[in-house]
């Protein structure tokens, strides 16, 4: 850039701004008056500053200012929707995992109810077993009490009424029934379950 | 009730819950956000986006105003960081950008003046502005189109009044060595 022309624009400016003094002011009129080339910069300057001006008051689409703030308010709501969302997606979470907490409670109560996968220490199973309302089924020890029970089972499970039951070899050839659980395997016990099972008996 | 006056009285409305005071406000200054944005960039589309970035920050930003400067200057401050900015941007995507032209092209569809006279010379004075560094194309806009004292540019630049005056300067004689070699 040449040096010579940045002091004349300066000069330009300052003149066409009003900021020189008389003196500087009588002087740069002299230099236009003996300089070509610096009229030419101040003819370039005015043309610039004209075009300027013109375009200040340029005639444009008012339709486009009048849709800038309605736009605005938009875009606003938008955005105000945009955040909510993570806020709704932070209250599902939360619900979510309020319910799935709740899910899982339930299910480790319902375990526990079922008793399934509990642990206990001796005493506590004697107390449990205590106040169990049935618990002298366990403590029996005389076989009326294990053929009852057998009975009862003959007659609930294989629907068999109790003069009929008389009837079966199966339950008169034994006549302690600690005998048959000692005696047979689980899988004799299941075979002879089949064989009873599927015997024609009324 | 002088500008200022008016302007900060409606910022108070504002911080106290007047969203007609913002629209008041956001109708004042649009049409300055808009030319110093469309000046900076140069087209239309950019300057349309940057005057919603504009009034966002001013609703946002609005409720902290201290009132130290003029509402004017901070609108100012707020657009001309704004194009700066948009203006960095636009120089990353070109950077990374393989078809440029095509972008220029539907830019000007949407043009807002509509004149072809006109247009015609606002795309010459656009084109030689877009050859000018930035900040000295900031410092010209602020002077010529927005016609602010160099002290208020000195504020929203933050800039000396002496480096000011070197940089317009600088970028009036290049506009006008531009305007030769044409």
């Amino acid at each position: 850039m040449n040096k010579n022309n940045l002091k004349i624009t300066e000069k330009i400016i300052q003149y066409t701004e009003g900021r020189m003094n008389n003196s500087e002011k009588i002087e740069f009129e002299q230099e236009l008056s003996d300089s070509e080339e610096l009229r030419k910069q101040l003819e370039k300057y005015l043309t610039l500053s004209g075009e300027i001006k013109k375009i200040k008051n340029f005639i444009t689409d008012e339709t486009y200012f009048a849709s800038i703030l309605p736009r605005f308010r938009i875009n606003q709501e938008k955005q105000r929707k945009l955040k909510l969302i993570p806020g709704l997606a932070l209250g599902a979470a939360l619900a979510a995992a309020v319910i799935l907490f709740f899910t899982i409670t339930t299910t480790e109560i319902s375990e526990i109810q079922n008793g399934d996968s509990l642990t206990f220490s001796e005493t506590e199973i004697d107390s449990l077993i205590k106040n169990y309302p049935d618990y002298t089924l366990f403590e029996a020890e005389n076989e009326d009490t294990y053929s009852e029970y057998v009975e009862d089972i003959f007659i609930d499970e294989l629907n068999i009424s109790a003069q009929s039951l008389d009837s079966l070899v199966l339950y008169s050839s034994y006549s302690s029934y600690l005998d048959l659980f000692t005696e047979i395997s689980d899988e004799e016990a299941d075979l002879i379950y089949k064989q009873v099972i599927n015997k024609e008996l009324f | 009730m002088t500008e200022t006056t008016n302007d900060n009285e409606l910022v108070r409305q504002f911080v106290n819950g007047s969203e007609a005071a913002f629209n008041k406000l956001a109708l004042k200054y649009q049409q300055k956000i808009y030319w110093h944005a469309r000046r900076m960039t140069g087209n239309h589309l950019d300057a349309d986006e940057i005057v919603q970035e504009v009034l966002i920050v001013m609703y946002n930003k609005l409720k902290s105003f201290q009132f130290k400067s003029s509402l004017y200057t901070w609108v100012y401050k707020i657009t001309s960081t704004r194009s700066i900015n948009h203006l960095r941007r636009v120089k990353v995507k070109k950077f990374f950008s393989i078809d440029e032209s095509n972008a220029d092209v539907i830019k000007d569809v949407s043009d807002i003046v509509k004149n072809i006279e006109d247009k015609e010379i606002l795309d010459r004075i656009n084109k030689s502005l877009l050859k000018l560094p930035p900040k000295q194309r900031e410092i010209f806009i602020l002077r010529n189109f927005d016609e602010l004292s160099y002290e208020e540019i000195a504020e929203i630049t933050g800039k000396s009044v002496g480096g000011l005056k070197a940089n317009y300067f600088h970028a009036v004689n290049k506009i006008l060595e531009l305007m030769s070699d044409e």
